[in-house]
């Protein structure tokens, strides 16, 4: 340890091996904030695209809630609730865009096959109520999601530079999901 | 022996240490903040090189005497080689501030006697006394001085010899210096033989200044 070359040798491999070590813990804690405005926003507005995924589960709920006065029973309808389902239990955030895109093909159908049926002024408008609000959600949704997704590509480039790629190919951190509807 | 600074190790693996810190605490996902690393560990280095300097050590001086071409003269040589490897493994084992500047004085001044031996083999059979009796006794006495220091509980007995030897050491080193000049003394009366005929020639032509 006091000879000059150890000290040499020592510090070297110490240097080396900071850099990816280093590099991967910055990398990861910006990706954890990047995640972290998933759930929280990415503005100080408080308004988060998993905030909107849960205010869409609860417009979906009550969508079907109006659906079981003409179409209990009917497989669009138990679609819906498995829908529903899938996105409330999502975990990660390729889960729940998977999910979100699943759960707006459940709504459009149970919407048409719903516009199909004879149903009654009130059901008629309360779903084009809850319809439109589904809209807007997805519309809120997509604004959100460009904020998002603007961080998680700027977070992305990162790891194809040095020293990002080195911690990368290390396996020290991974790429950041993106959240792009319509996409699965 | 010459005198050496060993340069300390901690400067070095600040720099380490200075890298890790920074991955554990501060950003270093980009070329810019691994510049900004480096330049920092650097300026520690220098940092800690002024506060850790190193520490200064006495080493062998290098023992670069040529051949003569004479048998007589290089077997002297090569004892006196032998014996100057000799003082400086000694002196290596010696703590004693006074006695190790001794043994270095002995040491340069053997080197000088030798060097001139190489160039003047015919001077040879003048150090035979001490080829044959002060390196030999010398290195005994230096030999018991190390076995002594080497002795947990130091007695009377061994404090006393342990004192003497530093003096005879001392008195010795002297003989050393005096053995050089004496080796110069042919060289002194062939030059005042020169000065003197310089003169008289001088003179003898009525160039010659002020005696």
């Amino acid at each position: 340890m006091n000879n000059r070359k150890t000290a040499l040798i020592i510090t070297f491999i110490m240097v080396i091996s900071s850099i990816p070590l280093g590099a991967g813990r910055s990398l990861n804690r910006i990706k954890k904030s990047i995640e972290e405005s998933f759930y929280t926003g990415t503005e100080t507005d408080g308004m988060s695209l998993n905030g909107d995924l849960n205010s869409k589960i609860d417009y979906a709920n009550n969508l079907a809630t109006v659906a079981e006065n003409s179409l209990s029973g009917d497989n669009t309808l138990i679609n819906l609730y498995i829908c529903i389902d899938a996105l409330k239990n999502a975990d990660s955030i390729s889960d729940k865009n998977k999910a979100n895109d699943d759960l707006t093909d459940c709504v459009d159908a149970l919407y048409n096959k719903l516009m199909e049926k004879d149903i009654s002024d009130r059901d008629l408008k309360n779903t084009e109520s809850l319809y439109a609000g589904l809209k807007s959600r997805n519309n809120t949704i997509a604004y959100e999601a460009k904020a998002y997704n603007s961080n998680v590509v700027d977070f992305n480039a990162k790891l194809s530079g040095f020293p990002g790629v080195l911690a990368k190919t290390l396996g020290l951190v991974k790429p950041a999901e993106l959240f792009e509807e319509g996409k699965h | 022996m010459i005198e050496k600074t060993e340069k300390s190790v901690i400067p070095i693996y600040s720099i380490g240490v200075t890298w890790l810190l920074w991955a554990v605490l501060l950003p270093m996902y980009s070329l810019l903040w691994l510049l900004l690393a480096g330049a920092v560990s650097v300026a520690v280095y220098f940092i800690t090189s002024k506060i850790f300097p190193g520490e200064k050590i006495l080493v062998p001086s290098e023992i670069n005497i040529e051949k003569s071409g004479d048998s007589l003269a290089d077997s002297i040589i090569e004892k006196g080689k032998s014996f100057i490897q000799e003082l400086n493994s000694l002196n290596a084992e010696i703590e004693s501030i006074d006695i190790t500047k001794n043994i270095s004085d002995i040491t340069e001044a053997s080197h000088n006697i030798f060097d001139f031996i190489s160039k003047n083999p015919k001077n040879a059979r003048q150090i035979n006394t001490f080829i044959d009796y002060y390196y030999p006794t010398l290195i005994k006495l230096l030999n018991t001085y190390v076995e002594l220091c080497a002795q947990d509980a130091k007695g009377d007995n061994i404090k006393t010899t342990l004192g003497k030897i530093e003096h005879t050491v001392e008195e010795v080193v002297p003989v050393f210096h005096k053995q050089l000049d004496n080796l110069f003394e042919d060289k002194a009366l062939d030059i005042s033989t020169d000065i003197s005929v310089m003169k008289s020639i001088l003179k003898s032509e009525g160039l010659g200044g002020a005696e």
